[in-house]
């Protein structure tokens, strides 16, 4: 990190963004001074209110921690000491530097969480961490956080690790809370829908140094600097794709000059009269949860139940849901990396589940899968070359010098140069290696494949490139995804049909545009209206804050599944027909937004 | 929970059960006569008989056992052939000694080894770190009795200020016992010392690393407030799974410590009783000290209910 410089006034929200290892939380952990003391130094100058902090002694540095600044991390399910009470844990601070008895704080702990709505703040105060879900942590975190009115607080990508429903409820709830508190917030996040939800002024962080920093506004309607356009081309914005049927690429930008292509609707890749690549049917899967002297079972997550769909040649499906309903599940069972309980898998007409293992071995290779970690799925001591031709030597489908050009030729086509063959896993960055794991799913030539979250860990330039070589070998090769997702905003982007899943079912199913220009379902409007969208104009527009938790797929050992029934929307759209406690659900939403 | 702990008590039965039939066995490992060999090398065909008859050795092995279980669990563990004596009193004379070295070389331990782990943690990589390691490494490979003599040497010769061998009994009063039980309890807590110093200091860099920690510092609190707060509890639960196994190892006698000081304890019994081919006395010696074992190991798993509020038995 390099010559950094910006400033925060009172009562405002600066966003500070970019891409990973562009500097952003170094620069947060700086102004705390909470950098690792052995291996960082920090120069220049830090000022609170006037007051130097950087020359500031140990002891008045901690005075300034937690008492005039404040921070929340992204990870609210290990920021929380696992042994200590909540109500402790926010005590803490306030004894610290208010100088409470521990009575006092206790009521003040329970004011707190009552300020960040934590339904029964006084009788959870006594509870461990373990018992409150990743927004509930995160709630407890900015309640910690304002303990003792900071004026100004650090959040360093306070959502990211949050599912789309509960980043809505906690912006929300930053927003309220920073109007009630009149503090000051800096926002560190890579996702410029955040940005422009949520920040006055924006600065923008390129490979440690400032790249642009201005309004909000100017921001996202006229950027200055060629990085910015690149980023800001590269964010797939909800809605952009309305009135097109087909999958559109993102468009291209130099990132020296700022020159962007046109992007083009793709060829129509999808054999409309043949017969599907991938026939789902009835398919279930649950786990079963048990424990006592016995270990009888004492209840089961019903992971996913009873769904059915089909994938044609050259089409993408995408399975969208929160965490939780059971898409990466279906993922695994149609491979039957795990085996499901009931159901059919007819690919290519070939039931998967009446197969034996050797049989299912040769199905395989028609249907491979790409994972969401490209550090963790592949072996750091087997090179490139060696990991992409294992399949086919494994499976006898080439000899090792037809494996050779074989290789060379992958490597081609996912935009690697195929004198990499020698390099090992490290060598690569994130979207390289996910260009490897493609490659190496490409191998066996399959009908189909089966992504799961595959560009969900790339950072947004690099997901734009990976999701347009996706694209590209769709057209070129007549390839089927399952695509599974959270993201809506990729999903409209790359998918043909949408399938949305919520506690293991298939809540509604049908082509792109119907299911986010039409949606029918409570749970798939509830998705659409959490995404954040990158329109700095929604930003003053106050949205009704709820405190829903995303529901558990467990249920008691004597659970019957209700049968469901769906309704046909229009052809080839067809929704669940939802339970009446849907519709109560939405009633107090309505009420909230009139009072504000 | 209540049910958690009384499974887990009732779960001593099997493991007492197999201890019972292995130490009970021992008779029987020995070639020839099982009445011979109880009654020692030097008894008179009348004797043999007797102690054939009294012990049942003419029944079949099965009821055999359950008869000499009968009497273990009645606190009849038989006589010591050597001195005639019953077993259990000859073991209870011996036991003070053992339980207050091993009380002592667990606190010694303990006092210095946590410390200096959370030192080492905290300054992970200085100098305080590698000294802390080469400790924990030395401390492993130096033979026990090398420091003991060392600390016979230092303390008793040249400074001539400690004892350096027997055991007083606490009748002689706190500090006679104190003076007496240093010395030995340093030597034997030397190696516990070493391994506890690496488990702490292990476990400490890996809570140090967690995020929790850097919201604490971000809360403003100091370092050591956060280590007695917010890292100490974590440890525990390696800590006491570690101090316990260590303690009742030592409780079931410590030869060369007691053989080094000249303390009279249950360690030196067995040796003693061993040499003598004294059966019953090492039977004896076997069953009371896993049994010890045994209810330590329980203790302890059952203290983590107590440390870590994640951990739920049902």
């Amino acid at each position: 990190m390099n010559d950094v410089s910006f400033e925060i006034g009172a009562r405002e929200t600066v966003a500070v963004v970019g891409e990973s290892g562009s500097g952003k939380s170094v620069t947060a952990l700086s102004i705390m001074r909470l950098n690792p003391e052995r291996s960082s130094e920090i120069k220049g100058s830090i000022k609170l209110e006037g007051k130097e902090l950087l020359t500031l002694p140990d002891a008045e540095m901690r005075r300034i921690r937690g008492n005039e600044i404040a921070m929340i991390f992204q990870e609210p399910m290990t920021s929380l000491n696992p042994v200590l009470t909540i109500g402790f844990q926010i005590a803490e601070a306030l004894i610290l530097h208010r100088g409470l008895s521990r009575s006092e704080a206790e009521i003040e702990s329970v004011r707190l969480l009552d300020k960040v709505r934590i339904p029964a703040a006084k009788a959870r105060l006594h509870e461990y961490p373990d018992r409150f879900s990743g927004g509930m942590r995160q709630r407890v975190m900015i309640a910690m956080a304002l303990a003792c009115q900071p004026k100004l607080l650090i959040a360093d990508e306070p959502t990211t690790a949050l599912d789309v429903t509960i980043q809505a409820q906690i912006l929300e709830l930053m927003k309220e809370l920073q109007e009630e508190e009149g503090m000051s917030v800096l926002f560190i996040t890579h996702d410029m829908g955040v940005v422009a939800e949520i920040a006055d002024r924006t600065v923008v962080m390129y490979n440690g140094q400032v790249v642009e920093a201005a309004p909000t506004e100017d921001i996202f309607h006229s950027p200055d600097h060629p990085y910015t356009r690149s980023l800001l081309s590269a964010v797939p914005k909800l809605g952009s794709m309305k009135g097109r049927r087909r999958p559109m690429r993102f468009p291209v930008v130099d990132r020296a000059t700022g020159q962007s292509d046109v992007p083009a609707e793709v060829p129509d890749t999808i054999r409309e009269p043949e017969r599907p690549v991938l026939e789902v049917a009835g398919l279930t899967k649950r786990f079963e949860i048990r424990s006592g002297l016995f270990s009888s079972v004492k209840g089961r997550v019903y992971a996913v139940e009873n769904i059915s769909f089909s994938v044609k040649s050259g089409e993408t499906l995408a399975l969208v849901g929160e965490s939780g309903c059971g898409k990466s599940t279906t993922g695994r069972a149609l491979m039957r990396l795990t085996e499901p309980l009931s159901g059919s898998i007819l690919l290519d007409g070939v039931d998967l589940l009446k197969l034996s293992q050797s049989e299912l071995r040769k199905q395989r290779n028609r249907m491979q899968m790409i994972f969401q970690d490209p550090f963790a799925s592949l072996n750091p001591r087997m090179n490139v070359g060696t990991a992409i031709v294992e399949p086919l030597l494994i499976n006898n489908l080439a000899s090792r010098s037809e494996a050779r050009d074989k290789v060379a030729d992958l490597l081609q086509r996912v935009g690697l140069s195929p004198d990499m063959v020698n390099r090992f896993p490290h060598e690569f960055s994130g979207g390289q290696r996910q260009r490897i794991c493609i490659a190496r799913a490409l191998a066996l030539e399959p009908r189909l494949i089966i992504a799961d979250e595959a560009v969900s860990a790339l950072d947004v330039s690099v997901k734009a490139q990976v999701v347009n070589l996706m694209l590209d070998l769709q057209a070129r090769m007549g390839l089927a995804y399952l695509f599974i997702s959270h993201d809506m905003a990729v999903v409209e982007r790359v998918s043909h049909r949408v399938a949305v899943m919520y506690l293991g079912e298939i809540v509604e199913i049908g082509p792109r545009e119907a299911i986010f220009q039409n949606p029918q379902h409570p749970y798939t409007k509830r998705l659409l209206a959490a995404v954040p969208i990158a329109d700095p104009a929604r930003r003053l527009q106050k949205r009704p804050l709820n405190n829903d938790e995303i529901k558990s797929p467990i249920r008691p050992a004597d659970y019957i599944p209700p049968v469901r029934q769906y309704r046909e929307v229009s052809s080839g759209h067809a929704v669940m027909i939802w339970d009446p406690e849907w519709e109560k659900k939405e009633a107090p939403a309505v009420a909230a937004r009139r009072c504000c | 929970m209540i049910r958690y702990f009384i499974t887990r008590m009732l779960s001593i039965i099997p493991v007492m059960g197999v201890v019972t039939a292995v130490v009970f066995g021992l008779t029987y490992l020995s070639p020839g006569d099982a009445a011979v060999v109880l009654a020692g090398d030097y008894a008179s065909p009348a004797q043999i008989a007797a102690i054939r008859e009294r012990l049942h050795l003419d029944a079949p092995i099965v009821p055999q056992y359950f008869h000499w279980l009968g009497s273990a669990l009645r606190g009849d563990l038989g006589n010591s052939i050597f001195s005639e004596q019953p077993v259990l009193a000859l073991i209870l004379s011996r036991v003070e000694p053992t339980i207050i070295l091993a009380i002592a070389a667990t606190l010694v331990s303990v006092i210095i080894a946590v410390p200096l782990g959370l030192l080492a943690a905290r300054r992970r990589g200085g100098i305080a770190d590698q000294l802390v390691s080469f400790f924990g490494i030395a401390g492993t490979a130096i033979p026990a009795f090398l420091i003991g003599y060392l600390l016979i040497f230092t303390f008793g010769v040249y400074f001539g200020s400690m004892p350096i061998s027997g055991f007083p009994g606490l009748e002689s009063g706190a500090w006679e016992v104190l003076r007496h039980v240093l010395l030995p309890a340093t030597m034997l807590g030397f190696a516990q010392t070493a391994l506890i110093t690496r488990i702490t200091r292990a476990s400490a860099i890996e809570v140090l690393n967690q995020d929790f920690i850097r919201v604490a510092r971000a809360k403003g609190l100091d370092e050591f407030t956060i280590i007695m707060r917010h890292c100490l509890r974590l440890i525990a639960v390696p800590l006491v799974t570690i101090v316990g196994m260590s303690f009742a190892y030592m409780l079931g006698g410590v030869v060369i410590t007691e053989t080094v000081f000249a303390i009279p304890g249950v360690g030196r019994l067995l040796v003693d009783s061993i040499q003598h081919k004294d059966v019953p006395v090492i039977q004896g010696v076997l069953l009371i000290s896993s049994f010890l074992y045994v209810l330590i190991n329980l203790l302890v798993d059952l203290s983590y209910l107590f440390i870590d509020p994640r951990i739920k038995y049902t």
